[in-house]
Formats: structure tokens, sequence, C-alpha cells
């Protein structure tokens, strides 16, 4: 923790962070923690202790002109947790739902938290669904062209310029259980954003709370009050920050950067 | 001459009282026996005047009853209460016709009463096997009767207790508040004003002891019901033992509540094992209460409920105490003085003893505690003390002296003395796996000197190190102090706990004994002494088995502890992983939580793989009871708690807590859930594990408010989540650290935070005691369980596709989905396998129905059947037939129309063929039915009962229809139905299609019309034939006149298509043009089927007790019908006799496609039809529309009763296994038609005792009913 803050200092000296309260959700041991732990500390740890209730960090980035601070709740995974979920999800203006791209049923579940924020959570929340542990599919390579022909073309040439990274693959021959044309279909369709991740070599992680930035109403989270953290973004549609560029997105080696770790 | 079959529910374990009972009036008497009934009963005003006074007096008496004179003059025994006159009535003649003739027999007055009584009893422990009617206490006996009929509850349902109180409701009503296993119920009647409360136990969401009304006397208690509901009932003399009861109830019925709604069901069952392994919490506790093992033939009566709660509730205090296991249970107990071997110090305190453990507890203000276990002992002398007093002189095995002098009066002491030497032999066997398990303990090894031996089968800490710096942990000086503690006090299994124990636990234990002393403190070290091999045995047996729990831990295998050396290798993860599968096997319910792999990954640096398994066991099973369980409700239940201590003892913090919205469990529940172990370094976490197995959970309470405390100044200055677990996560990190860096004193210097916080935590907080924590627990769990329930359903609902139904509608559907499945499960008292927790079996699918719609309330039916197969053995006749009583055939009748309706919408809502009916399939299926329009729900009828699906209806499902449709009618008031369902059968026999040549059809029609006058002029005389014998009933005419009337359409239909041969066939459009026709039943498909379904209107339970008296006058209706009908065929059998040879071919000779696919309505319809004649009890309900069938079946008896059995057989082929047995029984009673009419004429007399104008009053106006209704 205390990184984030020192880093915080210089980074953002002269203006106001944006906090913006981001909880992550899924299935056990799909990676959650780890992803998280990749984002602020750019760390991998191989044996994660399994999260107990929730942990909770911090991170700073910048985003063009704005500094947004995202307050993450890194939830446990197990579902005897899930009627604890609520608490940490309340007030959130972006989730991530992570699961694991080798594990069908993991995906089941994300699905059916998907709909639980889209019931419960704040109406305006900025949903990611994320695929983890891509490092793991040998295969991914030739999955990936099969989708070229769909939509969100930034998620598609930001992930191939990560496939470069791919050499760094360890673990051959697990196969990947969710097909990423499957689940990225069905965040078109529930209107989330959509990554595919390895917390492992950081292929993917920053962009998935860049683009998350981006697409969080920020202005109106700055007008509202900061002790009244309830309903952040009202209907005023997107503010369009044009830091999804090349040069600033937050990759693990770039960090530096863009996000003030 | 006929044999009545005793009345259910009547009869009672013969109890003693006053035959002249000024309030009763005898009816009736013979020598032996007194029919009396109230004073009340007779008149409005004596009513209401003796009803109060009863009620004030006493709790509620039944209207009716019959007594047992021992002998003239001397006291009586009252064998039977009813509340109705019918069903005394009934007793009334099974007396006589069972006892008379047997007590002219005997002469000696004492064989008599003995013949009787026997009798008596073992009919009602015969019937009532498991229900308070044979409860050993009398005075239970009679309240639960008396609640039960009252309430209308089942049977089954046993009463824990009843107090006298007023209900604060517009006025104060004086009267009895009764407490059942499910139920809290409040009766009173006061002055012609009746109250009845009902609540149901699983539905309260508070319970407070108040002040009464004016505010003088504690003697109140105030219910809420988690829907804001308030009741407020006081004058109770008991209040406090009231409200205990009630506590204790509802913890009970919340673990139930709990499993039932659990998200999860079972975690850790084996994946592929289908055995019964899961027990019912519930069941199991009532079950043993009972002294359970012994059948009820050698114990014909049970105890009531009550005691085995009190026994229960001292015993787990008593476990709690001493941290025995749940196996031991308070035997003996007495005040004693204790001296240990040559010492000095005497302690004062009380004496227990269980059934291997002898246990002490010093009640002055100097502490000690001993609980030792009966196999280490090796001798007791009974010492010759000078001063008279009883004193036991005991020697453990390592000769360690204790004396008690017991200080009680002789007789107890020796009783205790006596208990004692049993207990002591019992342990015999025990004694020889003492010396196994003394070498597995560390204690041992110090003691003889020999420390560095490392048991092969210690803790990982042996290997691996320990963690910290022993130096510096002062290791060496601790164990010193330990081992003289040992040589003092007794060592492991026999230590005593005196005053220095806690000061040596709180400096922190010794690496090497931290394991063994964590055991004695928890007391798994008695759970492992008392099984050895358990744990071996469980991993042994469940090898290779899978399960949801063992993936769950797979996964966190390497993600406990993992900075410890042993979780990077083999070893230690293989210990973590035998460790977590065997609880998971041994506790299913639970299985594996994540927090269980940190902590336990922790015990086993100080334990070995089995000391592991057993302090895992009483972590979860009794110091975080609820922790790890699927709902977690432990957990949040401590939260909760947390919260309320931190708001009365830091109450700035705790406003500037929710002033900022900051959920203080964010930052605590991974605390409590893994003892502080991944927030704390290590070295300090198990310091506080020291105190915690030692002190209990109380402890984790200090703990964690000392450190909001000493962080409260940052706490206060945080704004918001982020912040405030930054501050503490901030603190964690410097427990290291001295608490005052600046202190000229090196002393004070020298004190760590973590010094300062234990401090704090002891000092600051001593008033959070461990009964505080209890009474807090117990103050709120209702809330939090409801909370969880809320969740689930809401966490459920969204799972479900709503259809058409309102967010309103699906909470009652699920409220009334899991209300069901609850009591289903209480009702069986059995185990479930996987998955059914959450989905509706056949049988909790008829309850379900009930609790939507009136029509589909037939538990009582229900009942009724499973207690009919006890047989009863009337003396002179044991013949099954001869046991099948009038009643009951009746109900059975509609039990098995309504039953097969209902099995067949199951089936239908059954859309994945499980057999078991999830909360999506039935919102579909009701959807399907209230949103439907009327084509579609005439199309579902229509399917309903095609039942071979050829997609048309032959005659018998026609006849199964409308039956249906009868069933589906039977509580409507008026009898318009009657008409419309007669027009149904005659329309469809009309317009259906023939097999055979359409031409012959139109003949046949009009052959139809020109038999009809006919037969109706054969009706006609049967009529009269029926006045003669019913002369005394003016108001029946009409009954007489329509029921005929539809027996007669039905002959004419029959006729109409005997001569042809042919099988009828009706399609769908046919069939809607039938039910357009006819506005009654058009009305019915249209919107009275389905608003029959009430979702957002409660069905009011007095409409069920109302209901019922319709339900009996239907009954006495329908045997008087049954009369006139069967006399009718007695006279339409002679006169169509001549035709029977050709006729009788037509059920035998039907169509093929009838023959192959017989219905199950056509069994039943022999069934009844030969019912009807038999014993003439149905009711005008079944007789209509079956007429046709009783003549057929008639004539087949006429003809040859081996024909009969041919066709019956091969009528059933295609029928359900159910309906057979009924077949063959019926089968034997059709050739027996002359026996028959006997029996109609005997129902006939039995009718006319009733007086005639009754059943009208119940069939027709709800006034009359509610008359009868009333006492």
């Amino acid at each position: 923790m205390s990184q984030a803050s020192d880093a915080a200092g210089h980074a953002a000296s002269n203006m106001k962070p944006v906090q913006v309260k981001l909880v992550l959700l899924g299935e056990a041991a799909v990676g959650k923690s780890s992803l998280v732990l990749r984002f602020v500390n750019d760390e991998f740890q191989e044996n994660k202790e399994p999260t107990i209730g929730a942990a909770f960090l911090t991170q700073k980035c910048r985003l063009e002109d704005k500094v947004i601070k995202f307050e993450i709740w890194d939830t446990a995974g197990q579902e005897r947790f899930h009627s604890l979920a609520p608490m940490y999800y309340r007030n959130a203006q972006a989730a991530v739902v992570v699961y694991d791209v080798t594990k069908a049923s993991s995906l089941e579940k994300a699905k059916s938290w998907v709909k639980e924020l889209q019931r419960q959570a704040n109406p305006n929340i900025v949903i990611a669904l994320t695929g983890n542990k891509v490092d793991l599919v040998s295969e991914r390579r030739g999955q990936r062209n099969s989708s070229d022909g769909e939509g969100e073309d930034d998620e598609e040439s930001d992930a191939q310029e990560l496939d470069e990274d791919e050499e760094d693959d360890e673990d051959y021959g697990v196969s990947r259980q969710v097909p990423t044309e499957e689940a990225s279909a069905y965040a078109q369709e529930s209107g989330l954003l959509f990554f595919e991740t390895s917390a492992k070599n950081g292929k993917g992680v920053a962009e998935v709370f860049t683009e998350i930035a981006k697409k969080i109403p920020l202005e109106h989270i700055l007008s509202s009050t900061r002790g009244a953290r309830a309903g952040a973004g009202g209907s005023n549609g997107r503010v369009d920050l044009q830091a999804g560029g090349n040069g600033q997105r937050l990759g693990g080696q770039q960090d530096k950067s863009g996000c003030a770790c | 001459m006929a044999h009545l079959k005793p009345p259910h529910n009547v009869f009672i374990l013969p109890t003693p009282c006053d035959q002249h009972n000024p309030l009763f009036d005898t009816v009736q008497s013979t020598e032996n026996f007194v029919l009396q009934r109230t004073k009340a009963s007779k008149s409005q005003f004596l009513n209401s005047f003796l009803g109060t006074i009863q009620n004030v007096f006493d709790t509620k008496q039944a209207p009716f009853r019959i007594l047992f004179r021992k002998q003239l003059n001397a006291q009586a025994l009252m064998i039977a209460e009813a509340e109705t006159q019918k069903s005394v009535d009934h007793a009334w003649a099974w007396v006589q016709e069972n006892f008379v003739v047997g007590l002219q027999v005997l002469d000696d007055a004492q064989e008599k009463e003995e013949w009787v009584l026997t009798k008596i009893r073992s009919l009602v422990t015969r019937a009532d096997k498991g229900t308070d009617d044979i409860t050993s206490d009398e005075k239970v006996r009679s309240a639960s009767r008396a609640f039960r009929q009252t309430f209308n509850v089942l049977p089954s349902e046993r009463l824990v207790s009843y107090y006298s109180c007023s209900y604060h409701g517009k006025m104060m009503n004086q009267g009895w508040m009764y407490i059942s296993e499910n139920y809290l119920c409040f009766y009173s009647f006061m002055l012609g004003m009746e109250t009845k409360i009902f609540l149901e136990l699983k539905d309260i969401g508070d319970l407070q002891k108040e002040k009464s009304k004016r505010g003088v006397f504690d003697d109140a208690i105030r219910v809420v019901m988690k829907d804001e509901q308030e009741y407020f009932f006081s004058n109770l003399f008991h209040r406090d033992e009231t409200y205990d009861m009630l506590v204790q109830l509802t913890t009970l019925t919340m673990e139930r509540l709990l499993r039932n709604t659990a998200l999860e069901h079972a975690p850790g069952m084996s994946n592929g094992d289908d055995t019964e392994s899961v027990k019912d919490v519930f069941s199991v506790d009532v079950e043993s209460l009972d002294g359970g093992d012994s059948p009820y033939a050698s114990a014909p009566t049970t105890r009531p409920l009550r005691l085995g709660l009190e026994e229960q509730k001292r015993d787990s205090q008593f476990q709690q105490r001493f941290n025995l296991p749940t196996s031991e249970h308070l035997m003996e107990e007495s005040s004693a003085t204790m001296v240990q071997g040559d010492k000095t110090d005497m302690y004062h305190g009380r004496l227990y003893l269980s059934e291997s453990f002898l246990c002490f507890i010093c009640t002055e203000a100097n502490p000690c505690v001993l609980a030792l276990p009966l196999f280490t002992i090796r001798r007791v002398e009974r010492m010759n003390s000078k001063s008279a007093m009883y004193a036991l002189n005991i020697l453990t095995w390592h000769q360690m002296r204790i004396v008690f002098r017991l200080n009680n009066p002789k007789t107890l002491c020796e009783k205790f003395c006596g208990t004692l030497k049993g207990n002591l032999k019992l342990q015999v066997r025990a004694m020889r796996s003492l010396k196994p398990f003394l070498n597995t303990c560390f204690s041992e090894a110090l003691l003889a000197d020999r420390p560095d031996v490392a048991d092969k089968d210690s803790g990982l800490g042996w290997i691996f190190e320990f963690p910290g710096d022993p130096k510096k942990l002062k290791n060496k000086s601790k164990t010193k102090l330990w081992l003289q503690y040992f040589k003092d006090n007794g060592r492991n299994l026999t230590m005593t706990k005196v005053a220095t124990f806690p000061k040596l636990i709180r400096v922190g234990l010794p690496n090497k004994l931290r394991g063994e002393i964590w055991e004695a403190c928890s007391g798994s070290l008695y759970l492992r002494s008392m099984n050895p091999g358990e744990y071996t045995r469980l991993l042994k047996d469940n090898e290779g088995k899978m399960s949801l729990s063992l993936e769950e831990i797979e996964k966190d295998l390497n993600r406990s502890l993992p900075e410890y050396e042993a979780y990077q290798a083999n070893q230690g993860i293989n210990r973590l992983r035998n460790v977590l599968s065997a609880y998971a096997w041994k506790n299913p319910d639970l299985g594996y939580c994540q927090a269980m792999n940190i902590v336990t990954s922790a015990i086993l640096i100080y334990q070995s793989e089995e000391q592991a398994f057993w302090t895992v066991n009483v972590l979860c099973d009794r110091l975080l009871p609820g922790y790890y369980s699927t709902s977690m409700y432990g957990a949040l239940l401590d939260q909760t708690i947390l919260e309320d201590l931190l708001e009365k003892t830091m109450p700035i913090l705790s406003k500037h807590l929710k002033k900022v919205d900051v959920q203080l469990s964010v930052a605590c529940l991974p605390w409590f859930l893994s003892l502080f172990i991944n927030s704390m370094p290590l070295v300090y976490a198990f310091r506080v594990l020291d105190c915690f197995f030692f002190e209990g959970p109380k402890v984790l309470f200090q703990i964690s408010l000392a450190i909001l405390k000493v962080n409260g100044d940052e706490l206060l200055a945080s704004k918001d989540d982020g912040a405030f677990m930054d501050v503490l996560k901030k603190y964690f990190g410097t427990l290291d650290d001295s608490a005052f860096p600046n202190s000229t004193n090196p002393k004070a210097r020298a004190l760590t935070k973590f010094n300062e916080l234990m401090l704090v935590a002891y000092k600051e907080f001593e008033l959070v005691t461990a009964e505080l924590v209890a009474e807090l627990r117990k103050k709120n769990q209702l809330k939090v369980v409801h909370n969880i329930g809320s969740f689930t359903k809401r966490s459920q609902l969204r799972n479900i596709n709503p259809g058409k139904f309102s967010k309103d509608e699906m909470s009652v559907i699920y409220d009334r989905f899991y209300s069901a499945l609850f009591y289903g499960r209480s009702q069986t008292r059995g185990s479930s396998k996987q998955g059914e927790a959450r989905a509706l079996d056949p049988t909790t699918f008829v309850s379900f129905l009930g609790s939507l719609a009136h029509w589909a309330q037939v538990e009582d039916d229900q009942m009724e059947n499973e207690e009919n197969h006890p047989s009863v053995h009337t003396g002179s006749n044991h013949r099954r037939r001869g046991s099948t009583s009038t009643t009951s055939t009746a109900r059975e009748r509609r039990r098995v129309v309504g039953r097969h309706f209902i099995a067949r919408l199951f089936e239908r809502f059954d859309h994945d063929k499980t057999g078991l009916l999830s909360l999506q399939e039935v919102t579909t299926g009701l959807g399907d039915i209230i949103h439907g329009d009327l084509m579609t729900r005439m199309q579902l009828f229509f399917e309903m009962h095609d039942l071979n699906k050829d997609g048309t209806l032959s005659r018998d499902e026609i006849l199964g229809m409308s039956e249906s449709l009868l069933f589906i009618y039977r509580f409507d008031d008026g009898d318009s139905y009657l008409g419309a369902i007669s027009n149904f059968i005659r329309n469809a026999f009309e317009f259906a299609e023939k097999v055979d040549a359409v031409k012959k059809i139109e003949g046949a029609v009009e052959g139809a019309d020109t038999t009809a006058p006919a037969t109706s002029d054969i009706q006609t005389e049967d009529d009269k034939a029926d006045g003669d014998k019913d002369t005394k009933k003016d108001d029946d005419g009409t009954e007489g006149d329509k029921e005929t009337a539809v027996d007669t359409l039905s002959t004419t239909t029959t006729k109409a298509e005997a001569p042809e041969e042919s099988e009828l066939q009706m399609s769908l459009p046919s069939f809607r043009m039938v039910i357009l026709a006819d506005e009654t039943l058009e009305r019915f498909f249209e919107f009275g089927f389905s608003n029959s379904f009430r979702l957002l209107e409660p069905l009011d339970r007095q409409r069920g007790l109302f209901a019922r008296e319709v339900f009996d006058s239907l009954l006495s209706e329908g045997r008087k019908l049954a009369g006139s009908i069967a006399g009718g065929i007695q006279n339409r059998r002679q006169v169509t006799s001549s035709s029977s040879s050709s006729t009788s071919k037509l059920p035998s000779g039907a169509s093929p496609t009838s023959g192959a696919s017989s219905s199950s309505s056509l069994p039943l319809g022999s069934g009844l039809g030969s019912a009807a004649g038999k014993t003439a009890s149905v009711d005008n309900s079944s007789v209509s529309d079956v007429a046709g069938k009783v003549q057929e079946n008639d004539f087949e008896a006429s003809k040859s009763k081996d024909d009969a059995q041919k066709m019956n057989e091969r009528n059933t082929g295609g029928a359900e296994d159910e309906d057979e047995d009924e077949d063959e029984e019926d089968e034997d009673e059709d050739g027996e038609g002359d026996d028959l009419l006997d029996e109609v004429e005997k129902f006939l007399t039995e009718f006319d005792l009733e007086g005639g104008g009754k059943k009208d009053l119940g069939l027709t106006s709800a006034t009359g009913a509610a008359e009868l209704d009333s006492p």
C-alpha cells in the first residue's frame, strides 16, 4: 500500500485525484487478487493466499490531465462468501468480473455475477468481463485469429501487440475451455467491456483499468461531493478522455510512463 | 356384523379424571363407560360463560369425552376426547362394539380394567407413534390435543409447553400460550370472544423480554415477526423460562432454516454418493431427546418434549463449561470440596459426573477447573473421614491424588458414588487405549525428561522450525514453568486449571507445548483420546472419492501460509490436504470454507495431523459455530455483535463510522474468520490463538475492540473505507515496535505495541465476557438469519425466469416453496439426498400447492392414509377387510382422486423429469396455468386426463376428468357445480366420437332418448326406497333428487352406448365445445381455476378449520347419498339382471384402445363402485360421476366373480401400482354384494344418530359451520 500512496504524491501533486471504487468479482482461484497485485505492484505471486472477506488496495493512474485513484475491493471467490459481496459492490462505479479461460464453469459464475451487478448494484456501474490465465493456454494465438472478424477493434489490436510476449508461456498443454469469441459475444450482448489477461505475465492487465477509466463518467464523480459517494455516474453521457492512445496504455513494462506506481 | 375401525385422533392414553365434573353432562352411560359433553356446547349463553371459566382455569378442553369407570362409583379414566359429536359417536360405537361383550365375560374388576386399558393403550401407541399422544405426562397429552385441534396442525406436531398469559390486542385477552416444535400459538375464549394467534417460529424475527404494559412487573415478552408484526404477551408467571424456551426453539428452527435455504447443499458430500449420509441436525437432536433407541413397543410412552429440551439445554451448558464432547450428558451433580494431593488449598465448588468424566469447578473466587476423564482414574476410595462427611479419594494413573468431599445428604452421596462406580466399569476398555495416547503427548516426554525426542507424529514446527526467535520468545524458561505446573497440577488429560494457568497462557506458550495445551484448553484433547483411529478411518474410507469441497480444498492448498517453508513442500501440503479433507468428510454439510486452510495450516505447525483434525472440529463446531458454514451466519452474527459492542464502548467512533459510511465488517470480518492469522505477524497471531483456545471467542471481540481503540484517533480522521483500511493495515505492521519509544523507563520502552494491545484488550474490555457474547448471539441471531434468508431469496429469485409473475407474486411463490420444504423436512425427519433440499418431491409439492390453492389441501387425507396401515386387532375380527372404516373409505377415495390430479400436475410441471420440482419449474408450471387463457387451461386439463396420450379422451378418461373437477370443486359453497359436472358427463358422452361407424352413433343417441325415461322411472322407484329410509330427514330431498338426476344421466349414457360395444373418443375440439356449452364450466376454465391460486391474499387458516367442518358434513351427506345409491343398485340389479350377460361384456370387451391403455381412473371407478356398495360411505362428489361404473361392476359381480377378476386384472394393467392394491382389495368385495347392504343400513342408522339438520349447515351455510366449530 505504501508504494501507491508514495507514488501518488509526485504524480498528482497539482490536482485532486478522482476516486473510483472498483470491485473484483469472480469464482474462486480465477486470479482476482493476482490481477490486482499485477496492476498495483506489478508483481506476481505464484501462491497467493485466498482472499478472506475482501482485500483493499489502491492505485493511482493518470489519464491525460486527470488522476484517477482506484480503490480496489478484491473479494473472496468461494460461493459461501457470496452473501458478503453486496457489502463491497455497493456504491462501486466499476466492476471487474473475472473468469478463468481454462475453466468453463468460471464463465458461468461470471455471468451470474454480471446479472447480479446489473440488478443490484449502482445502475451506471461499468463492468469489465475479464478472462484471466491466458498464459496457460498454448493455442491461444490460433483462437485469437479466428475472432478477428469481430468488433471491439481496440482490444483486438491491443491483444495482438500483447501476443508478442507469448514466448513467456511455460505451461503448454492446458486447454482453453472458454473460446474468446464466446465470451466476447456475451460481453457485447450484455454491454460489458471485454478483455483477456494474464496476471502472470502482465498481458492486458493495465488496459482493463485504463479502459474502465475511460468509460467512467469521471466529471460526474468530480462534480458530486466527495463525501457522498453514492450514485456515481449520471446520465450526462461519457466523458471522452483521449487517453487510450498507444503510448498512454499502461502495460506491464511501461507502467512508469502512465501510471503512477 | 360389520366391524368399525376405531376413529383416529380420538382415543387417548387413559388419564384419571373427575367423572362428576360440573362442566360436563353425561349423555350416555353403560355399566363401564360414560359419554359426556360439556355443558357449554348446549346453549349459547352457557357456552360463552362456561367457556370463559374453562379458558381461565384450564387449557382448552374438547367438548366431548368418553370415560371408563374403573369400578362403579370409583375413579374414572378418560379414554377418548373429541371435538365433534360425530367423532365421539364413532368412538362410542367402537367402544360398545369392542368392549361390551368382552367385559361381560370377565368377572374380576381388576381384570376388566386391565383388559380395557391395555387395549386402549395399544390402540393409541400404535396409531400415534412419535406424537404427544403417547407422552408420559398426561397434562402435556391433553394440552397437546387441545392445541392441535384448536389450531388444526398435524398430529405429529409436538407441544413443548403451555403457559397461562394475556395477549394485548385491541383489548387484553387472558388465555393460554402454546409453544410447540414449530409454532407459537395463543388461544383465549372470553365471554364469547375467541382469540386465536398462530405464529410460525421460523418467521419470528426478534424476542424481547419486557415489562408489562403498565410497566410494573417483569412478566412480558414481545414477539416481533420478520414482517415487523408485533405481538405482546404479558402476565407470564414464568417469563424467563418461557423466553429461554422460545430462544432455544427458535435457535433450533433457525438451524433448520439455514440448512433449508442454503445456497449450497452439503458441498462436502461425495459426488457419486447417493447414500443418505447427511442427517438433519434437528431430527438428530429431537430423536435423541426421546431416549431414542428403545422401540416404542417396549416403551409405549415418550417423554414430554419439554423435559427433553430442558435436559438438552442443561447438557449443552455442562459441555460448554468443561469443553466436553457432545456425547457427554450430565448424570450426577453435588456440591463438593476439592483438595489436591498433599496441598493445603481447598476449593469449594460443584462436582459433576457424566458418562466418562468427573468434573469439578470452583464456585468461589479462587479459580479451579478440572475435567477428569474416568479412564485416567486408577483407584477410587471412600475415605473414612472424621466429620461423617462423604469423601472420595481419587488416584490418577500417574499417582496424583485428588480428594473430593461431598457436601450432600448421605443418600444423595451414595447415589452419586453408585453412578460413578457404574460409569467407571464401562470405562475399563477405554483405559487400555490410554497408554498409546499418552505417547502422543509432548508433556509426557517432557516429564520423562526426553524433551528432545521428536515424535514423528508431531507438528511441522519440529521439522521446519517454529516461527519467531525462540530466544526472544523466552521459550526455555516458559517450558520450565510449564513443567513445574504439570508436576503440581497434572498434565494433559488430568490437568487442573488453577489460578496460574491463565497467566502462563497469556505470556505465550512455548513452541513444543503449544499444540498440546491448545488441545487441553479447547477440549479437542478429549475428542482425540475418546475417538482413537477415527481420523485415519475417515481418510481411508473416503479414499479416491471426490466432492465439491475437495476440489475447493485442492485450489487452496498452495495458497495457505505460503511463506512458511513446510507449505512449499509436499510434506506440509499433504498434511493440510489430509486434515481439511477429513473434516469435509466428517461434516459434509459444512465441507470446506476458505479461511479454514489458513487456520489449519497455522495449527499444523504445532500439532500433528490428528491433533489438528480434532482441533478443527472443536473450532468449527463449538468455538466458531456457523463461521464456516455455507451461509457463514456465525461470522455475520459476530460482526453484528461487534458493531453492537463498538456502539456501547466507543460511541464516538461508532457514530463516525456511520457518518462516513464505513462498514466495520469490511475490516473486521477477515480477523474473525482467520483468527488474525493473515492480519498480524504470525508470532503475534499465535499469541492471540493461545488466549482464544483458552478463553473462547470473547477474546476475538476484546482484541478487535482494542485494535479499534488503540487506533481510535487515526480512525476518526479517516473519511472513507479506504483510509480506514490503511490505518489498520499499517498498525498490524508495527506490532513489533515499542509502544512507548520515548519513555525514559527502559521497561516501558521494552513493551511492544502488541503488549499494549493485549493489555487494552483485557483491561478495558473486561466487560466483554463469554456470557455477554452468548447473550448477544442469542439476541441477534434471528435477525441475521432472516437477513441471510432474504439475501438468499433475492439472489435465487434473480436467477428465476418469473414469466408474467410480478415481483410480489414471485416472492410469495418462493416463500411457499421453501415453507413446504421446511415443514416437509421436519415431517419426514429424515436425511436428504443431495439436491433435494432445494426441490419439491411429490409429497412436499402437495403441501406447497395446498398453501396456494384451497382445493389442493389434502394433507388430512394423506395423514389418514399414513395412519391407516397399522391394522388394529379388534378382538374378534382380524381380517384386513374388517378394519376398513367407513369414513376412511370416502376419504381414501377423495384422497386418491386428489392425489392423482396433483400427481399429474406434478408430472406436467416436472420438465426435466427428475422427479423433483425446482423453483423454476414450479414457477413456469404455475405461470402456464395462471397466465394462460381459457383455451390453454382447457388444453391443460385435456392433456392431464388423456392418460394414454392418444389425443383423445376415452370414456374412463372423461370420468376421470369429472372426478377431478369434483375434487377441485369440493369446498365450493352451493351446488351449481354438481349440475355442471353432470352436464359435462352427459354432453361429453353425447358429443364424443364413437370408434365404430358414425351412423350407429346417431342411432344410439336416439336410443338414449328413448331409454332415458325408462331408467328415470326405475330411479324414481329407487328414490322412494331411499326415501323410506331417510324419512327423518326432510332437507335432503333436493340433494337426493339432484343426485338421482346425475345418476340417471349417467345411466342413460351408459345405456345409450351399451349396445354398441364401442369406446368413446373425445377430441380436444369436442372437449372445448362441451366445456363452452356450460356456463359454470366455462367460468371455471376462464378464471375460476386460475383464481383458485391465491398468491397475494393469504389463505386463511380459519378457513381451513371451517373447511374441515364442511368436509365432515359433506362426508355425512355423502354417506346418506351413497346409501341411497346402494339401495338403488340393489333395485336396479334386479331390474336389469336379465340383460346383464350382454352388458357385462362392455368393460372387458371394450375397444382395443381402451383395453390396452386403461386409465387409472377405471380401477378407481370400480373401486369406488364396490366401495360404495360395501360401505356406502362415498360422498356425493364421487357418486354422481361413476354411477355408471357402479352398475357395471354390479353386473359383473352378479355374473361371476372370476370374470370380474379377469377384467380387473386386465384393466389395471396400465394403471399405477398404488391402485393395484386397492383394486385387489376391491375384487374380493365385489363378490359380496349381499353383505354390503347390511353395512349400508348400518350406516344409515349411524347417520341418524347425528341428528338430521346438521349436514345442511355445513354444506351450505358458513355460519352454521362456524357454530359447529366453536366449542
